[in-house]
């Protein structure tokens, strides 16, 4: 199949959020919701005292109210959508279509990322910078880097979710480990609590996973806390991520394919 | 009577059905567990940094929690499905339902069971020894029987305002979208002190939303901080009303959704 049949499924996800306006509002509200949530209680945790950990209020405040609309973009769940058509059949279908079942995997994301994540985004930020004191990013070089950053993020968040998917077609059932994934991810990604508030050890953890570059990673180099040559290093740290992880989805895709069973097939 | 032994057999039935899917069921119960591990290491993660939290200290802040965890388990165990009646209503199942005759919303908390609440109800219960070796709590029998009024009454409260947004369903078509809000008042905003939160949000969580009653207020009357309790003292002791007169607002609210009910067209 050509790059434009690819194009047509990055679009879906863009017409599926114009047939559902109101599940899209909703979806921006309760994200609002949750921004505010935390912007009170970092506010009340911090309780005017100075900063720590070199993080100020205003810095954690920034942090923790992008984490909240990066998840939009970042998000991703390919893994369900697989769990579903390996169970019911459909992955032979799929398997017959004259493309690639993980490429087309990622160009419903990439689409899903841009065309309903992006707007949605945008429109939360909006809002939020209403009741939000919003810094802008510590330098314009971490602007632009936070960006390319993002763009990693979204790259490995793809894997990861791809690799949990493909777990289905040994356990036909995800739910037990796509919960214990998401817990990990939560933490370790840096998304609920910034890194540098977690005790060393855990610390330690989520310096050998790839959690960290959903959200602390690029998180960190906006407010400044990652800078200069640290910022490269953090964009190599995410790059090696995504080979190493695109290899691994690779070989289990080999192995996947020959695995299939169909159920009542 | 005959009601209770018919709805006792089907609760049965339905766990039953559960544990036929042994590993399943586990996995569902941990689910429970680990779903409410992750904001109890959320808060722990942040106070071990801060200490305390606008006057209240780590320990204390551990019983609020503990108190909505109790009160929430309570909820999953034995009334989680109201979570997903806007679902029947909407596919149409609800038919089944009036045809029976037993009380339609008896009928749909036990259409399916959800073991997660028994993870909840694990945690809640270490957490509440835990929390009883932080703190020096007197257990009088009065202080124990009004502990066990409060799980009740926060029971009732979430109870009540699942079943509020989930009876919108026989008018709006995104109802059950709008349990995400309520998630978020009861699984987020509940597990701190109200009085952290601003003038509005203080007002919404006692009298829109008053999940306050499932943590906070009671939490005053225990840790024997009623002197600083927001609005007034009495509202310590208020969450077993608060629990009924919700409930009977939801119920009555639910009933005029039944009334109005007309089949999904397919």
């Amino acid at each position: 199949m050509t790059f434009r049949g690819y194009l047509k499924l990055a679009q879906v996800p863009f017409q599926m959020m114009l047939a559902y306006r109101t599940a899209t509002l909703i979806w921006c509200l309760w994200g609002l919701l949750r921004i505010y949530l935390m912007r009170v209680f970092w506010t009340a945790v911090y309780g005017g005292g100075g900063a720590v950990e070199g993080i100020t209020l205003p810095m954690m405040i920034t942090y923790a109210t992008l984490a909240g609309v990066q998840g939009f973009v970042t998000h991703c769940d390919v893994h369900w959508f697989v769990q579903h058509r390996v169970r019911d059949g459909g992955i032979v279908i799929d398997l017959l279509r004259p493309y690639g079942f993980l490429r087309s995997l990622f160009a419903w994301s990439v689409g899903d990322s841009l065309l309903w994540g992006g707007p949605m985004a945008g429109f939360t930020l909006a809002v939020s910078l209403l009741f939000v004191d919003l810094q802008p990013p510590a330098s314009p070089v971490a602007g632009l880097a936070y960006l390319a950053s993002l763009v990693l993020a979204l790259g490995v968040n793809f894997l990861i979710s791809t690799l949990v998917g493909l777990v289905a077609f040994w356990t036909l059932e995800l739910f037990g480990f796509n919960v214990i994934v998401r817990f990990l991810s939560e933490f370790l990604s840096g998304g609920l609590v910034p890194l540098w508030f977690l005790p060393p050890w855990a610390r330690w953890i989520a310096e050998l996973l790839p959690f960290q570059s959903l959200a602390h990673l690029p998180l960190s180099i906006y407010v400044g806390k990652i800078e200069g040559a640290a910022i490269s290093v953090a964009l190599l740290k995410q790059a090696a991520w995504i080979a190493v992880l695109s290899a691994l989805a690779w070989l289990i895709w080999k192995a996947a394919e020959r695995k299939i069973i169909v159920q009542g097939g | 009577m005959y009601r209770l032994r018919v709805l006792g057999l089907v609760m049965l039935a339905g766990i039953k059905s559960r544990m036929e899917y042994r590993l399943d069921f586990i996995l569902r119960v941990t689910m429970g567990l680990i779903w409410n591990l992750a904001s109890l290491v959320f808060i722990w993660a942040v106070l071990a940094r801060f200490k305390a939290m606008a006057g209240w200290s780590q320990e204390e802040v551990f019983f609020i929690y503990t108190l909505r965890l109790l009160a929430h388990s309570c909820y999953t165990l034995l009334f989680h499905n109201v979570q997903i009646v806007s679902r029947y209503v909407r596919w149409g199942d609800f038919d089944r339902v009036l045809l029976r005759p037993l009380n339609p919303l008896l009928q749909l908390i036990t259409w399916e069971y959800d073991p997660a609440g028994i993870g909840d109800l694990g945690l809640g219960l270490i957490c509440f020894a835990v929390a009883n070796r932080l703190l020096e709590i007197r257990w009088t029998p009065p202080a124990l029987a009004f502990l066990v009024l409060v799980m009740i009454g926060g029971c009732l409260i979430e109870l009540a305002l699942f079943l509020l947004v989930n009876t919108l369903a026989f008018w709006i078509t995104e109802a059950g979208r709008l349990t995400h809000f309520i998630m978020t008042f009861s699984d987020n905003f509940a597990l701190y002190p109200l009085d952290i939160y601003n003038a509005l949000l203080q007002f919404v969580l006692t009298f829109l939303v008053p999940v306050g009653f499932m943590s906070y207020y009671p939490a005053t009357a225990f840790l024997d901080r009623t002197g600083e309790t927001l609005f007034t003292p009495a509202f310590a002791y208020l969450t077993p009303l608060v629990g009924l007169v919700l409930f009977a607002i939801a119920y009555s609210f639910w009933r005029m959704g039944v009334n109005r009910y007309q089949s999904t067209g397919s």
